[in-house]
């Protein structure tokens, strides 16, 4: 018995708001990407539960896609991080709002 | 054998990219080597090709093979796919074999240029888009070819580019084939209006249900990109522009690749011009007119390698003479003994204009042939074909075109005729004004400096150079026996079934008839030439300043195709840009508040610079808020 489809989009939804949250309330990089990679696992619960309602596997092809998208935003985000780490700048987001140098 | 077909086509393309890849690693000879190389593996793919397909029955030599769809939209769709039967094999023989010895050619003729693998790679490139051309199978792959041939023209004619002259004939040939292409473009748009599809097969099918008008349209823009490819009147005057590249690309354009393209597309499109006989009768006008205008003004010209691009201007004129009457097989006959003496009489002159350092001025020349024995010799056959002598390989295949004409015997068949033969009198005549004012007569004071001191270094010539000049002499002296009238028949049996509606194709009598009078006709005018050119006394001279004087000055200006179009386009466009920059902009638009516009964005710009502060959380908010809002409104409106 699996549970129905509400609970999913539920889960989902709190997931989402929390990466919103994370997302908008933090300051730092690294937490912003994690708050980003949780409200992408969140659509890509809600792809897959869709999925299984209707019966299709297009849902979950798009889950696939997106987890691989989001492995390639994260490996820029990083290294954007660990770049602006080895320059010594500060980790804050409110600080870093030139794009020049 | 389509895996083959499939190969000689990547090949090329392969070594321009091995050549592009390698670069400076590969050393110059290295580059040469491998570009040659590749071509030679290209025309032994597509000689057994050829072969394979020859061993097939008759109804089985058509091979329409489709790799992969290309562009699909609903019922609409693209395919790259190849269209390989009689007419694609003597393509795909001409152009790798012929471009083969070019390419061997160019080994020694670009030794010390410090851009020579730039040339070697552009070349391959050439060859790619001319076996692209021939090889599709629908129009847009087509048109694809088309338009790379005209790209790897521009690059290769404009290819000194420390020359200003060369870089405007680069454009200038450029911009003619822009107004072939349009013409090309246009008239697959009619076709595909009128009959959904772009394929060459559904098109053929097909062509019975349009009417003569539609038929006509569309056949009549398909000319005007063959006639631009193919340098043809009107759209010709690029052709003895691009005589400023390199002269192994001159003798690549005008045998192998480029200006053949537009006979081939005539040839090819045969089902299709069946049912537009106004069209066919208009191709034979023209190339009658132009094949007489161009075979004069070669008689005038000074510059050695521009009097035999006049001469291929009219060569080209014979051939589209040849599909205009329907003898398909004529006009493509004519293309495939074009390219041997052709090409053997561009790397010949390129072989004097070495000799000389460069000197392409035949009135700095004469005398060579006490020099220069073994290009003498090749010239020669090169000449003889040219000029149509029985039994060299120009005489039959031009005059299997002119006896076309006597056979179809309408009044375009006696214009084409009569024409014909005309022109082949001005082609011995400027044929051998060439060769009797660069291997007779007094050396110049220029060439008696520096050609003995050429010849002591190095010979006529580098071997690389010297060999494919050899071989192209064998086939231009003798490629004319496929096809002896009432003998051997191979040419118009191999090429009968490319038109499903037949061609024409003259009597045994009416063949030798014209092959008689051809010949003497060519005769004649070697002995004119002879007479004008050879002896001590200025004949020439007397009548070039006497009683021919205004015909002489007008060929010498190439009939002012030129002026015309100066006249026509470039004067008006030159007038309107002056007006607008002195009325227009300098006065008119001083006095409109036209700062306005500049202030009023720049007050834009900064309203939004609040937002734009670059604080990323902002950016997301106001991201969040606005897919907010839009989810809202969707719930609130309930749908």
């Amino acid at each position: 018995m699996t549970p129905a489809l509400p609970l999913y989009l539920a889960v989902s939804g709190i997931l989402f708001a929390i990466g919103l949250a994370g997302v908008l309330l933090r300051r730092s990089p690294l937490t912003i990407l994690l708050s980003l990679e949780i409200m992408l696992n969140s659509v890509n619960l809600t792809l897959v539960a869709f999925s299984r309602q209707v019966g299709g596997s297009d849902g979950q092809v798009f889950a696939l896609v997106v987890i691989g998208i989001a492995a390639a935003e994260v490996v820029i985000g990083l290294g954007l991080v660990i770049a602006m780490t080895r320059r010594q700048m500060v980790l804050d987001t409110d600080e870093l709002r030139t794009l020049s140098g | 054998m389509s895996e083959l077909v499939w190969i000689t086509l990547a090949l090329p393309l392969i070594g321009v990219a091995l050549l592009a890849i390698l670069g400076t690693k590969l050393p110059e000879r290295g580059a040469g080597l491998l570009a040659s190389l590749i071509m030679l593996a290209a025309f032994a793919c597509a000689a057994i090709a050829t072969i394979m397909l020859a061993l097939r029955p008759t109804e089985e030599r058509q091979v329409v093979e489709l790799a992969w769809t290309w562009l699909s939209a609903g019922d609409f769709s693209v395919g790259l796919d190849f269209w390989f039967d009689q007419l694609t094999a003597v393509m795909l023989l001409v152009i790798t074999g012929v471009g083969f010895l070019i390419h061997v050619y160019s080994i020694g003729y670009m030794k010390g240029d410090p851009q020579a693998r730039r040339f070697m790679a552009y070349m391959n490139l050439f060859i790619f888009s001319m076996l692209l051309l021939v090889l599709s199978a629908n129009f847009v792959l087509l048109l694809v070819g088309w338009g790379l041939v005209g790209l790897s023209s521009y690059l290769l004619i404009g290819f000194w580019h420390h020359k200003p002259k060369a870089i405007k004939a680069a454009k200038k040939a450029f911009i003619m084939n822009a107004v072939g292409d349009v013409g090309l473009v246009l008239g697959i748009f009619v076709l595909f209006v009128n009959l959904n599809t772009v394929s060459y097969s559904g098109v053929f099918a097909a062509a019975g249900e349009l009417s003569e008008t539609q038929a006509s349209i569309a056949g009549l823009l398909l000319l005007v990109g063959a006639l631009a490819k193919s340098a043809q009147l009107p759209l010709h005057t690029w052709l003895p522009d691009a005589m400023e590249g390199p002269t192994p690309i001159s003798a690549l354009i005008h045998a192998a690749t480029m200006v053949t393209a537009g006979v081939y597309l005539i040839a090819r499109m045969n089902p299709l011009y069946f049912y537009a006989p106004k069209v066919l009768a208009l191709i034979v006008i023209i190339g009658v007119v132009g094949l007489l205008m161009s075979g004069a003004i070669a008689i005038v010209q000074t510059d050695i390698k521009r009097i035999i691009a006049f001469s291929t201007m009219s060569q080209i004129a014979y051939m589209f003479v040849g599909v205009g009457l329907s003898a398909y097989w004529a006009g493509i006959f004519h293309l495939f003994t074009h390219a041997f003496f052709k090409a053997l009489l561009f790397l010949g002159a390129g072989l004097v204009i070495h000799a000389l350092h460069g000197e392409q001025d035949i009135r700095n020349m004469g005398g060579l042939r006490k020099q220069l024995p073994k290009i003498y010799f090749c010239m020669i056959i090169g000449a003889l074909a040219l000029s149509g002598i029985f039994p060299f390989s120009g005489g039959f295949s031009k005059d299997a075109i002119l006896a076309a004409g006597l056979h179809v015997g309408t009044t375009i068949g006696w214009i084409a005729y009569i024409g014909g033969l005309l022109g082949a009198l001005l082609t011995g005549i400027y044929t051998f004004r060439l060769i009797f004012k660069v291997f007779h007569g007094r050396p110049s004071p220029y060439a008696e400096k520096v050609v003995p001191d050429a010849v002591k270094h190095h010979g006529e010539g580098p071997s690389s150079m010297l060999w494919p000049v050899y071989i192209l002499s064998i086939g231009a002296a003798f490629a004319g026996l496929l096809q002896i009238p009432g003998v051997t028949h191979v040419v118009t049996s191999w090429l009968e079934p490319i038109a499903p509606n037949g061609m024409v194709e003259a009597t045994v009598g009416q063949d030798w008839l014209t092959t008689l009078i051809g010949s003497v006709i060519g005769l004649v005018g070697i002995a004119i030439a002879y007479h004008l050119y050879a002896r001590e006394s200025d004949a020439a001279e007397t009548i070039r300043l006497g009683r021919g004087r205004l015909i002489a000055v007008a060929l010498e200006h190439r009939c002012y195709w030129d002026e015309l179009y100066a006249w026509m386009f470039e004067r008006p466009a030159q007038w309107g840009a002056a007006f607008l920059n002195r009325d227009v902009d300098r006065t008119a638009f001083r006095w409109l508040p036209l700062d306005g516009v500049g202030t009023f964005t720049a007050f834009l710009g900064r309203s939004f610079v609040v937002i734009e502060n670059g604080v990323v959380r902002m950016y997301a908010l106001v991201f969040a808020l606005g897919i907010g809002a839009i989810l809202l409104y969707l719930l609130v409106r309930g749908t």
